[in-house]
This record gives structure tokens, sequence and C-alpha cells, in this order.
């Protein structure tokens, strides 16, 4: 049996953070959330996922310092992150796109717990 | 009383004389001397008387001859008086002093239908009335009384039969041979007749003279020397004399200028010397008024019995208003032909036959014909064209037929086109109401129905482009509806996004934990998938609104700006305790800029400057003009490559007393999605979209701490013109 892919939410909205983690959970992956971007960095560091879904909009310190962050420690650097934003919209043509911005993958908030999975799936399989 | 003889009474005389003288003689008392004188005397006689009585025997003889003579002559006398009495139709009567008739003739008896021995001894009384034979009886005392007579007098006596008598009278005293009146004779003429006769005439004349002075035109008979013998009361008035009578025997010298009465006489000499009449229809002269008459004169010559002119009678009928109403009525007719003939549209009258009776100028013209060629003509001839013509008369018959006006739309060919008319077609009456002709009056509307087409392409224009223009409008205010809705949007997307997320999370969860068998439960989440994924879709409408970035440019005054997006925050501000200090500069220049977009940007900016004076403050803003030389920016701005020598621009500056920028953040404030606010607050986008708005003006945006103060300063350049 393969290990569970771990998973790091690092969201400010507590509530959904919860519901998502439980739901990733039921799919077959460890999850740790943490809701104070500021802590983001030690939390990853001492869960050390295989990714980190990443909310933009985030008092304090936005999802854009939060990766800047991860990236700028070394033992962080290589964790494939994912951005988690209601400010992107589905692509209605594809609503599992990924999209790109700033050399960042971007899915919208609002998708399908199926397209943010394969989102991850995909990030994973970059690692 | 017995006739003597003077002779014999002288011998008689002579005797008694002698006698006497006998008897004085042998008188005893008687002196001597007159006895001797006395019987000389006696004497004397007696030789005298002896000596004539020898011739008187004579002169006795030849008397009785003569007496005999004179019995005769008195006899025949006597007959001719009587036959003279008998047979005299005038009435003669003798009466006495007491007025009792002695004499009657035949005549009167007839009259009085009383023989005349009846008469004798009667008096008036006795045959007249109370009344008549008082009067007569009156004549009669006073003729008695002075002697003197009353010669032709004419009185009225009433018939016995009830009718009435004229009588020419003459009552005379009668007297004896001694002169002394004995009574009154009268000789009475019944003059009825003469007198009906003379009446008759009289009453003729007067007629005429009525008739003659009722006349209105002016009546005269001027003899040879221009005398006026007859003139009529019109001509008393002509000349302005009082009556008739008074121009009589006067000349027309004394009433007209001298070269007009000269003229008079020449005429008068004229028509005498031809003999014949003369009717001059066009005299001219004034009347004692001063007034100009026109006069149609007559002059006849007069001629006595014997056939020889004596003078003219002249007939003046004054035609003076007949004159004026015959110029009134040319005038009329010249004035009414003027119109018609300049009048711009063809008009005539074509007979109920089809006959043209008149046409006006422009109908000439339009046909290149003379009216006096055209009356009398048929359409037909004047037109050509059979079909056209048809057309025409049809019209023509329907208005005789309705007897009333009719418009209709005619067409014309000529040889620049067809050209259309709008005629108006009447039945014309004469004045017995008869229907003679019909007339009509075509206006040519061709121009006019270009102009109407013209005019009606235009009105298709302007209504596409009233159409144009609603839609324009509608679409202006669908697109502040949707800059509004835009403002909007990035805000809310995310904020309704982020529990939309959740309870789809929470929803997934659901489904998972559901048992397999519950079908009512999957319903219901799938129901509620549903619900969120409507939501999602309006919220991304929302966010696809906001992302129209065209400019809407107009000039506005930058304090009106200000103070128009100030209106907009002023509730939240004084909910927050925020105090306002805005200052305009009346002088500014205008500046063209989308207004939304520049309200949206400086909403923000106040947004901002509130959010950042938590517990109150005061939000200063200033607006400045700037000239190339003094525009602050930064190092990211690149305004001033955007700026030319002498262009300018105006700032507005927007402060707060807040906490300030933090250093580490002020390179941030312009990236996307970069906010300093907790959830709910802000989006991240404000400052980078306004950024934007400003660039996209030409301008730019700016934020930094106030220099040795608290607070941060956004300036927001523009360009002016």
């Amino acid at each position: 049996m393969m290990e569970k892919p771990k998973v790091l939410l690092i969201d400010d909205e507590v509530d959904f953070t919860e519901l998502l983690a439980e739901n990733l959970a039921d799919s077959g992956y460890e999850v740790r959330q943490v809701n104070d971007p500021t802590k983001a960095v030690s939390a990853a560091l001492s869960f050390m996922p295989d990714i980190c879904v990443i909310d933009l909009v985030m008092p304090r310190m936005d999802g854009g310092d939060v990766v800047t962050a991860l990236k700028g420690n070394q033992s962080l650097s290589c964790i494939p992150v994912l951005m988690l934003t209601a400010l992107v919209e589905e692509n209605p043509a594809d609503p599992g796109e990924l999209q790109m911005k700033g050399g960042l993958p971007f899915i919208s908030k609002t998708s399908d717990l199926e397209v943010i999975i394969n989102g991850i799936k995909t990030q994973l399989g970059h690692r | 009383m017995v006739n003597i003889g003077k002779e014999r009474m002288y011998s008689i005389m002579a005797a008694t004389v002698a006698l006497l003288a006998v008897v004085l003689a042998v008188a005893r008392d008687a002196p001597e001397w007159l006895r001797w004188i006395c019987l000389g005397l006696a004497l004397l006689i007696l030789m005298f008387m002896v000596s004539t009585t020898g011739s008187s025997r004579a002169e006795l003889y030849e008397c009785r001859v003569k007496l005999r003579q004179a019995r005769r002559e008195r006899d025949e006398i006597e007959r001719y008086f009587r036959a003279l009495m008998d047979s005299l139709p005038s009435w003669i009567y003798f009466k006495d002093r007491d007025s009792k008739f002695i004499q009657v003739n035949k005549a009167l008896a007839d009259y009085s239908g009383i023989p005349a021995v009846d008469m004798i001894g009667k008096s008036d009384a006795d045959f007249l009335d109370e009344e008549s034979a008082r009067k007569n009886r009156a004549d009669e005392i006073l003729i008695l009384a002075s002697g003197e007579g009353r010669e032709r007098f004419i009185e009225k006596e009433s018939l016995p039969d009830g009718g009435d008598a004229w009588v020419l009278t003459a009552k005379l005293p009668l007297r004896d041979k001694q002169g002394r009146i004995i009574g009154t004779f009268g000789v009475s003429s019944n003059i009825t007749e003469m007198v009906q006769g003379q009446q008759a005439l009289e009453k003729e004349r007067n007629t005429l003279r009525t008739l003659l002075d009722s006349i209105p035109d002016s009546i005269y008979i001027r003899d040879c020397e221009g005398t006026y013998m007859v003139v009529n009361r019109a001509l008393a008035e002509l000349v302005g004399a009082a009556d008739p009578a008074e121009v009589t025997g006067k000349t027309p010298y004394d009433y007209f200028p001298a070269e007009t009465a000269g003229q008079f006489m020449t005429e008068d000499a004229a028509v005498m010397e031809a003999g014949e009449t003369v009717v001059n229809p066009s005299t001219v002269l004034r009347n004692s008024d001063g007034d100009l008459r026109h006069l149609l004169t007559t002059k006849v010559p007069m001629r006595d019995s014997e056939g020889k002119v004596f003078g003219i009678l002249g007939i003046n009928r004054d035609i003076t208003d007949q004159e004026r109403a015959r110029e009134a009525v040319k005038q009329t007719e010249h004035r009414m032909q003027e119109i018609v003939d300049n009048s711009p549209q063809p008009m005539y009258a074509k007979s109920v036959t089809g006959h043209y009776l008149m046409v006006n100028r422009r109908y000439e013209e339009l046909f290149g014909m003379k009216a006096a060629d055209i009356v009398g003509k048929t359409d037909l001839d004047v037109i050509g064209d059979e079909k056209v013509v048809e057309r025409l008369l049809k019209n023509d018959r329907l208005v005789l037929e309705r007897g009333e006006p009719v418009q209709f739309d005619e067409t014309l060919k000529f040889p620049d086109g067809e050209h259309s008319y709008f005629s108006v077609k009447f039945p014309m009456r004469d004045l017995d109401g008869e229907i003679y002709a019909v007339g009509g009056i075509s206006t040519d509307i061709t121009g006019r129905k270009k102009a109407e087409q013209a005019l009606q392409d235009l009105n298709q224009e302007l209504m596409q482009t009233h159409e144009n223009l609603t839609n324009a409008h509608e679409q202006l205010i669908q697109a502040e509806k949707m800059e509004s809705v835009g403002r909007l949007a990035a805000g809310v997307a995310h904020e309704v996004k982020n529990p939309l997320a959740m309870i789809g999370m929470g929803l997934e969860l659901l489904a998972r934990r559901l048992p397999e068998d519950d079908e009512k439960g999957k319903e219901t989440i799938a129901r509620m998938k549903r619900g969120i994924d409507r939501a999602k879709k309006i919220v991304r409408g929302l966010v696809d609104y906001s992302s129209n970035h065209k400019l809407e440019i107009q000039a506005i005054r930058p304090e009106r700006l200000v103070l128009e997006a100030l209106e907009l925050v002023e509730y939240q501000l004084e909910q927050a305790d925020i105090r306002v200090d805005f200052s305009a500069d009346p002088s500014l220049p205008a500046i063209s800029v989308d207004q939304t977009k520049v309200e949206q940007v400086l909403v923000n900016l106040f947004i901002n400057a509130m959010h950042s004076m938590e517990g109150g403050g005061t939000l200063t803003v200033r607006t400045d003009l700037l000239t190339i030389e003094n525009v602050r920016h930064d190092e990211g701005s690149r305004l001033r490559e955007r700026l030319r020598e002498g262009d300018s621009m105006v700032s507005i500056t927007v402060s707060d007393t807040g906490k300030g920028i933090p250093e580490d953040v002020l390179g941030k404030l312009f990236d996307p999605f970069f906010t300093t606010k907790s959830t709910g607050k802000g989006t991240g986008l404000g400052l980078t979209v306004a950024r934007k708005i400003a660039e996209l003006h030409g301008g730019d945006l700016m934020l930094e701490n106030q220099e040795g103060g608290s607070g941060a300063v956004a300036t927001l350049t523009l360009k002016t013109g």
C-alpha cells in the first residue's frame, strides 16, 4: 500500500479548509491545515507535505508571499504548490484546467472536489 | 203815368198862368199897378197861345204818326225782349224792392220747374232753401241800399236734383225813368261745364306738373334766346334753385359758368338749326353743390303750330350712379382678373359641355396658348392625350353630378415630365342657381410630392437615428449599470465565492457520508449543488461585466468630480466618524475623463483612507495644477514619458490621518490581489484597477506616507483639456 500523499492547506477560511481537509482525507490524502498564513512555513516544516494548497487572499500575508516564503526555505522549495482562490474563474470549457498566472498554477476555489483533486494529482505528478 | 206831351203841357200851363193873371186883375184888393200888369200879362199869353195853336194842329197830326210808329217800334222791341227772355239760356229775373219777382225768363222758370206766371209776385224763399234765399235777399238789400250791383261773380248753386251747379251771375239795381231804384234784376249763366272743364284742365295741368317734377331727369324748355320757359324740379335742383318757378325766365348764364352756358347755347342752336333730336351720352358738368355729374342729355327741337322751331326741349338724365357702378364693376372685374392672372396656379372654367369659358395667365403659359385661342375649345383640343383627358373629364362629371366642390389628384404630361396637380374643382352656378360650368384651380404638387418623399426618407432616417440614439442611450444605461456592477463585481465575486466553495466542500463531504440507499439525501445534495452552480454563474457574470475598460470621456471640473465622488461615500465616512476637509480651487481648468471610472478611483482611495483610520480621523482632499517641471512621480511611473513640454495636469491628493503604509508593503500596493485588509474588507484589486484607470487617462496614481507625520497620501494626476 502506497503511503498517503500529504497535503498542507493554507487558507484563512477555517470552515472551508476543514471541509476540504475532510474530503481530501476521505479521498485518501493525509491533510493538515493552517489558517494563519504567517504560520505556513513552520507548519510545512513540521509536516513536510507533498503539496501545498494555498489561498491567495489572506490577511497580513497573501498567497504570493506564502509561496515566496516557502520557496525561500531550502527544505520546502521543492514542494509543489497549487493556488486555490476565489479570485480566478473556472474555465467553463475545461473546468479541470490549471490556469498558470505568474508561473503558478491556479484553480478556482469553487471548483468541484474532483477538479481540485485532479489538480493536486497533476501537481504531485510534477514532483 | 199818362204821357200828355210837352207842347200840350206848355199850353195848359200857359192857359193856367193867363187865367191866374185875369183873376189877379179883377181882384178888389189888388193895387192898380198890379191890375194893369196882370191884365197885360194875360193879354200877352193869349196872343202867344193864339199864335201857337194854329201851328200845333199840323204838328198834332205829325205827332200821331210818330206815336203810331213809336208804338210799333215799342212792340217790336218788346217782342225782341220777349224772344230774348224766352230763348236766352241764362236765367234772368227782375225783382221789386221786396225781392218779389216782377219778371222771370223761361230758362229760370224751367230751371225752377215753375211756370213763369206762377213765380211773379213770389220771392226766392218760396222756391229755394232757406240759406240761399237769405243770401240772395242780403245781396239784394245791399244793392238796393248802395245802388251798386255785383257784376260777374261766380257762385255755386245747389241743383234741385241734388247736384251742384256753378253760375256766373250779375246782380244790378233796377231803376225807373227818373233813375230811382225800384228793384233789382239779375242774369245768371250756368257755367258748370265750363268750370268743370277748367277744373279738369287744371287738374291735368297739376298732374302733368307733378309728373314733370317727379321725374328724376331734369327737363326744361328753352326758347331761341336760351330763356327757360318750363323747368321741372329736378332741373331746379340741378341748378340750385329753390323752386322751378324761380328758374323760369332765367337763362343758363344765370346758373352755369359762362363757358358752359355758352356751350349749351351753341348746342341748342345746332339742334334748332338741324331740327333734329340730339342725344349726348357723355355730358359732364358740376351741379350746384360742386359735384361732378355724368348726364345723358337729349335735346329735341320744339315747334309751334306752324312747324316753326321756337326752342328746344331738353332732358338730362343723371347717370352718375350708373357710371360709378359701371366703373366699380369694371374695377372689380379688373381686380379679379389681376388676382386670377397672377395666381401661380392655373385656373379655368369649362362649360357643362366641356368647352373652355376662361383660363388665367398661368394656364396660358402652361399650354403656350392664348386664352382667346383656348376659349371655346375642349380638353382634347388643348391637352390632347386621350387617356389624360378622359380622366380629367371623369372628374369634371363627378363635380357636375355632386354639385359641390371636389378635390382631385391629377397628372398631366409635359415635355419636362409628368406633373402632379392637386385640383379643386367646383360647380359654377348662374344667378338662378343653375350649374353652367365647372371651375378649377390646380396646384402643381410635383415638387411637394418630391419634398414629401424626401421628408419621408428624412423621417425614416430620423426614426432610425432616434432608434440608434435610444439604443445608444440604453447601451449607456447598460454601460453605467455594468460599470456599477463592475465596481462591485471584483469584491463581491471573491466574497461570495468563498462561502460557496465552503458549502460545495460541505456537500461533497455529506455526499460521501450518505448511505448508499439514501436516494432522497442524494437528490437533495444534487439540488444543492445545482444551486451552488447557479450562484457561481451569477458571480462569473458579474466579473465579466467588470472587465469592460472602455472610457467615456467628458470634460468636467476637478472640484465637481471630487465632490461627486465624496457624495458616494459620504454616509460611510460619517459612520466611520471621519471629517472631510476639501477646499476646491475653482480656477482649475476642466479635465477630460471618464467620470465614472475616475470616481471609482477616488472612491477606492477614500475607502482605503477610511479603513486606515479606525476610530475616526480627517480625510483631506486637495486639487492643484501641475506642470511637467513639478510633477512628482515614483520610479515605476511612466508619467514623465507621457508628458510633453507645456502640458499641464491636475493633481488630486487624498491624505488621511491613519497609521500610514508600512514601508515593506509600499512597493506591493499596486500588485494584483495584494491586500492588507482582513477577509471581507478588500479584494486586492482596488489599487491595481485604480492605477490602471489613471494610466488609461494618460495620468498616474501614486501612494506614499506623509512626510514627517502619520497617514498616507494618494496622488492622482490627470491631464487637463
